[in-house]
């Protein structure tokens, strides 16, 4: 929103020695966000008067022409010009070389003495567009040269001694949607008054306060109160379309409005003056001057003036009269009731209408007006009084022959004062800084509150009356006038102070125990890359996992991304997506992803509110590993890794066979991960296993890849095992080797369980070898190589005695395996 | 052998003895001149030494010493050409034994943290250290919790579909970590400090600066006596530590949010102009980086504390854009994209 600095100095004195810039610190310091500071007047610097002398075609160019023009410095400047509007006598504005004009409206340059088409030309002449003057001299022509002649400005003069000297401040909407009262010059003018100890002025000064607004006529009004709790309308006559002055048109045109017509200009004025809209009527579009303002029937058109066609469906608040709809309260006037150029009386509607049902009408039609933008942030229903004094006071000036016909009010808003009660120990309490009674007061009375006296029973608690134009949205509690005196009194000089705090017993946070220990083991002993994925999912990753139903799955109603619709409920999505986007580049990968996953089918322990029984679907913390490599023992590796990361965690685990697990894996290729809980219920914490080649091929990737998924919610619930340290044998170990030819279908495990079971001695069995070849006759069969460790806690062992125990080990394999010695 | 004889052998071999160390090339040739000089049965000094006895009592009084002086000097000399011949051994072997270590030898595949994890961490590290739990909460969350409790009416527009992700169900993925605030109240009480780092999701387009997630981290403290003036020295502390700055400037202005009141956007001078005024701060020299203020007293009895009693402070940090600050990660994209190329940098 832009602001005038002229206008606000009709309300309050600014010091001089303050700049602009200064202004706008302080407002963004104690107010709201100021985001630029501009000063009118950058394209008008050297532009000049000038008077056309003559105009003579140009030689080599229909289209230009070659003027003679006096700027009052004697000489003649020779000038060539494309204006299809040039003649003798006319005063136009003179850009002399050097000066900074605005091409065709949009690109900056510097003029400088040239040649065009062969002839000198020794400036411009300009456009409106092109000394930033579009706004306040509109023209139907691009090639329309500015004509100055009817203003009568002396020739020779600069052009900025006849135009706005003032400087712009932009203010970023979105830091004052709280406060009503500043959508309004004067509220911000109140703000600068507090900030700066500057006296302001009452805005009645400006108004005609014998006007008779406060009238309980209200028998041309039928007023449904659910949809309005303040409406004026007054009737004015003897007024025309004229054009407005031009400290009106400049006003407007520093605001960024354009100017259409003196009345509809003055209501736009005001409303940028006290934050008002106001809205004029043709008086003879309204069926017997009287006013309704109702909801909208089912399907129910009306034409606005910006021409658009609406169907309103929702109820949304009309203004209307016996017949039509005359427009769209709070948001648009109507084609139909506009001021137009036949215009000879008017009705001025000021009105109050309930922020809620404005917001939700504006959205539902996409229509954003000034007016239905201020409406929405719960206006002061007080002003609509103001802004009817103040538009009289304007038409009054600018049509001495207007007179009001009649006005009709209907009022049922509360006009109850908030009263607020506030200990002024409060204001230490939350500051951390010690204000006196008296500092609060002063800046409490400067922002328009009113205290009472002070209370001798009570002498710690102030009684603020708020004003009614703080009493619709901001203001409410305590604390509330707690913020308003520390802004003002200045956040900057609140010097910062450590909390003392009481200490207390720590709490455990398993998940946070076990999600770092698992980040740096992951990445600092496995050299895994961590990556982070989107919560939602794509329906092709799905179908590319071979899933059709999909009632299972969690659905947003309203995705940003519609191929991404739905939560995900695994990791492995994403991670896939990731091992096929990065083996682009590199041939061997790990990564692995810690978040949340989501399951419709299950319900987490978080509450939907307190007290409430209803629990949020299940939203677990999971861990997804992938592993691809070209290496052959991937899946061990993948296991190995499992397991070392269990072990390093310190929680119990159990590694099985699986009867179902998740579709994506190898079938034969799978394990899961399960631990029993303290009531001695099995829990599956999560599975690893090869994933399966169907499924790299949907998804495109080349390099085998293995997959590993924890529960961590339900790992972190488990307790943890400490290490117990064993005695280290006095005695030394003696190790014996064996190779024998096996099935390959005997398990390691099984091996080793039936060999530790021949003595109490063995203390170690290792692998030192597997041999596999293809000369043997059969493809089953693989050659190991087992070193057998063998050690006594209470004497040296001989190597006698050892050797025929491993005799009989390795008989005892032979017969039990049918196994051949190597 | 006559006093003159004893006198000229011994010069004899001194000079012979000069003349050999000089030609001594090695360590080999050096220990060969020890054994024909000093050798104990065979050296040529000891040969001189027997000689001596010949002479009587006077003369060995005069001539012993001046054996016993070349015995010293030979000793001497040659120990001072062994360290000489040792250190020049050692230099040749090291420029023999010189690797080339620019020669990358030893691929180390190290694996990576997240920078968001990174910074995250650190910033964890530094409120544990304070004594602020570390909190977590349901991303799928609750209309209570994520608006209602935290006094946002029922009219705002953070509610409205272009913000907020919705299920059809009345749930909703939290728009911000604040919605641990209530949950954070009711399970542990007051006095309370906490952070809840995490996820959030809003409903937005998507840019360079843009996306529909990223991550926050939450703080509160609530006690008897928490000020206005322990929010500022307790925001410093974090963007000094995060910005390793001790001397970081902030300053503290209004700012409007329903959870909190006063509310506050706290500003940090511009990293990259240092207040001057650049592009990354438009113009102003100031970045905003922390939303905050004391909490709202309807949200502390929403987290069934007494007003009266209990206050205390929030705040609201983009954890996100800080991690982009922080490493100069122009576009927010590639911390979601598991890019390789982009992680292996942190």
């Amino acid at each position: 929103m832009l602001i005038s600095l002229n206008i606000l100095k009709k309300f309050v004195d600014l010091p001089e020695e303050l700049s602009a810039l200064e202004i706008a610190n302080l407002l963004t310091m104690k107010t709201m966000e100021v985001e630029g500071v501009e000063k009118l007047g950058e394209y008008w610097e050297k532009i000049v008067i000038g008077q056309i002398i003559s105009v003579e075609n140009h030689p080599q160019a229909d289209r230009l022409r070659v003027c003679q023009v006096d700027v009052g410095k004697g000489d003649l400047l020779n000038i060539v010009c494309g204006g299809i509007n040039l003649s003798p006598d006319m005063l136009v504005a003179v850009a002399p070389v050097g000066a900074k004009v605005l091409w065709h409206g949009t690109e900056e340059a510097v003029l400088e003495k040239t040649k065009i088409r062969g002839v000198e030309s020794e400036g411009m002449i300009c456009a409106a567009s092109e000394i930033a003057l579009g706004n306040l001299f509109p023209s139907g022509d691009e090639r329309e040269i500015l004509d100055l002649t009817a203003l009568a400005w002396e020739k020779g003069k600069a052009i900025k001694d006849y135009l706005s000297n003032d400087t712009l401040i932009e203010v970023d909407n979105k830091s004052i949607n709280h406060r009503p009262d500043l959508w309004g010059h004067y509220g911000i003018a109140r703000e600068l008054s507090a900030i700066l100890h500057q006296p302001l002025k009452f805005y009645s000064a400006f108004c005609d306060m014998e006007l008779g607004v406060n009238t309980k006529d209200e028998e041309r009004l039928t007023i449904d109160r659910n949809l309005c709790d303040h409406y004026l309308a007054m009737k004015i006559k003897n007024v025309s379309d004229l054009p407005s002055p031009l400290w009106l048109k400049q006003a407007l045109s520093d605001l960024g409005m354009k100017s259409i017509s003196a009345l509809v200009d003055i209501g736009n004025y005001v409303m940028a003056e006290c934050g008002q809209p106001l809205h004029v009527f043709d008086a003879s579009a309204v069926e017997n001057e009287k006013i309704t303002v109702r909801a909208a029937t089912e399907d129910e058109k009306f034409i606005g003036l910006d021409g658009g066609e609406y169907i309103l469906h929702h109820g949304e608040i009309v203004i209307a009269d016996e017949e039509k709809v005359l427009a769209l309260a709070g948001i648009l006037g109507g084609a139909d009731s506009a001021f137009n150029h036949k215009t000879k009386e008017v009705i001025l509607e000021a009105a109050h209408f309930p922020a809620d049902k404005i917001r939700k009408a504006s959205m539902n039609l996409s229509l954003r007006t000034d007016a239905s933008m201020r409406y929405e942030k719960s206006l002061d229903p007080v002003n609509v009084l103001w802004g009817a004094r103040r538009f009289w006071q304007l038409v009054k000036e600018i049509f001495p022959a207007a007179e009001v016909e009649w006005i009709n009010r209907f009022s049922s808003y509360d006009e109850s004062i908030k009263e607020i009660k506030v200990a002024v120990s409060e204001f230490a309490r939350v500051s951390g800084v010690d204000l006196s009674r008296n500092e609060i007061e002063n800046i409490l009375t400067s922002l328009g509150f009113v205290v009472a006296a002070q209370d001798k029973k009570h002498k710690d608690l102030l009684t603020v009356s708020v004003p009614t134009w703080r009493a619709t949205k901001d203001i409410n509690l305590p604390i509330d006038l707690v913020e308003e005196v520390l802004r003002i009194y200045g956040y900057d000089n609140i010097a910062l102070r450590y909390p003392q705090a009481q200490l207390n017993p720590p709490v455990a946070l398993p998940f946070l125990d076990l999600r770092n220990k698992i980040l740096d083991h992951l990445v600092l002993h496995h050299n895994l890359f961590e990556v982070y994925n989107y919560s939602f999912l794509k329906l092709d990753s799905i179908k590319k996992l071979g899933i059709d139903n999909l009632s299972k799955y969690i659905y947003l109603l309203n995705p940003v991304d519609k191929t991404r619709p739905v939560l995900r409920d695994d990791l492995i999505y994403n991670l896939l997506e990731n091992l096929s986007e990065n083996e682009k580049h590199q041939n061997k990968l790990g990564f692995f992803e810690i978040g949340r996953v989501f399951r419709k089918s299950e319900k987490d322990i978080y509450d939907l509110e307190p007290g409430s029984t209803e629990r949020l679907p299940y939203q677990h913390q999971h861990l997804g590993v992938v592993l691809a490599d070209e290496e052959e023992n991937l899946l061990h590796r993948m296991q190995s890794l499992s397991e070392s990361l269990f072990q390093f965690l310190g929680k119990n685990y159990i590694i099985e066979e699986c009867e179902t697990a998740p579709n994506y894996f190898h079938s034969s290729q799978v394990r899961q991960i399960v631990a029993y809980d303290e009531n001695q219920e099995k829990i599956i914490l999560g599975y690893y296993g090869l994933l399966s080649p169907m499924l790299r091929d949907s998804f495109e990737i080349a390099l085998p890849a293995a997959y590993l998924n924890v529960d961590l919610d339900l790992l972190s619930r488990l307790e943890k095992t400490e290490k117990r340290y064993q005695a280290i044998s006095k005695y030394p170990a003696i190790e014996l080797d064996m190779s024998v030819l096996i099935a390959r279908g005997v398990a390691w495990a099984d091996l080793c369980d039936f060999i530790k079971e021949k003595t109490e001695m063995l203390k170690k069995i290792d692998l030192v070898d597997v041999y596999r070849t293809s000369e043997w006759d059969n493809d089953d069969l693989h050659s190991l190589t087992l070193r057998l460790s063998y050690q006594s806690d209470i004497e040296t062992l001989q190597l006698d005695q050892v050797n025929q125990w491993h005799e009989e080990i390795k008989a005892s394999v032979v017969k039990h395996f049918k196994a051949v010695l190597r | 052998m006559s006093e003159k004889d004893y006198q000229s052998s011994v010069k004899k071999l001194r000079k012979d003895f000069t003349a050999d160390l000089l030609a001594a090339g090695n360590l080999d040739d050096l220990e060969a001149l020890d054994n024909k000089y000093l050798g104990r049965k065979t050296g040529l000094l000891n040969n001189v030494l027997k000689t001596l006895k010949d002479l009587d009592v006077e003369q060995k009084k005069v001539l012993g010493p001046l054996a016993n002086e070349l015995r010293d000097y030979m000793e001497k000399a040659l120990e001072s050409k062994r360290e000489e011949l040792k250190e020049l051994l050692w230099n040749e072997q090291s420029e023999k034994e010189k690797i080339d270590l620019t020669l990358p030898l030893v691929k180390d595949e190290k694996g990576h943290y997240h920078p968001n994890t990174i910074v995250q961490r650190e910033i964890e590290n530094l409120f544990a250290q304070m004594g602020f739990l570390v909190l977590d909460g349901p991303e799928l969350e609750s209309e209570f919790y994520n608006f209602d409790g935290l006094n946002v009416p029922a009219t705002h527009p953070a509610r409205e579909d272009q913000d907020t992700f919705w299920l059809d169900n009345g749930l909703l993925l939290r728009s911000q970590t604040s919605s641990v605030q209530v949950r954070a109240m009711r399970k542990y009480g007051a006095p309370l400090r906490c952070i809840v780092p995490g996820r959030v999701f809003r409903n937005e387009n998507v840019d360079a600066s843009h996306d529909h997630t990223f991550y926050q981290l939450e703080g509160m403290m609530v006690g008897k006596e928490v000020s206005v003036a322990n929010l500022i020295a307790m925001m410093k502390t974090l963007l000094s530590v995060v910005f390793g700055n001790k001397d970081i400037k902030v300053r503290l202005r209004p700012g409007y949010f329903p959870f909190v009141e006063p509310g506050f956007e706290l500003d940090m001078q511009c990293t990259l102009c240092h207040g001057a005024g650049c592009p990354v701060c438009k113009q102003s020299g100031w970045i905003e980086v922390l939303p905050c203020g004391m909490i709202h007293p309807n949200v502390l009895k929403a987290g069934g504390l007494n007003s009266d009693e209990y206050v205390g402070f929030a705040f609201g940090l983009g954890l996100t854009r800080l991690v982009m600050l922080k490493y100069n990660i122009d576009n927010i994209r590639l911390l979601q994209s598991g890019d390789s190329r982009f992680l292996n940098q942190f």
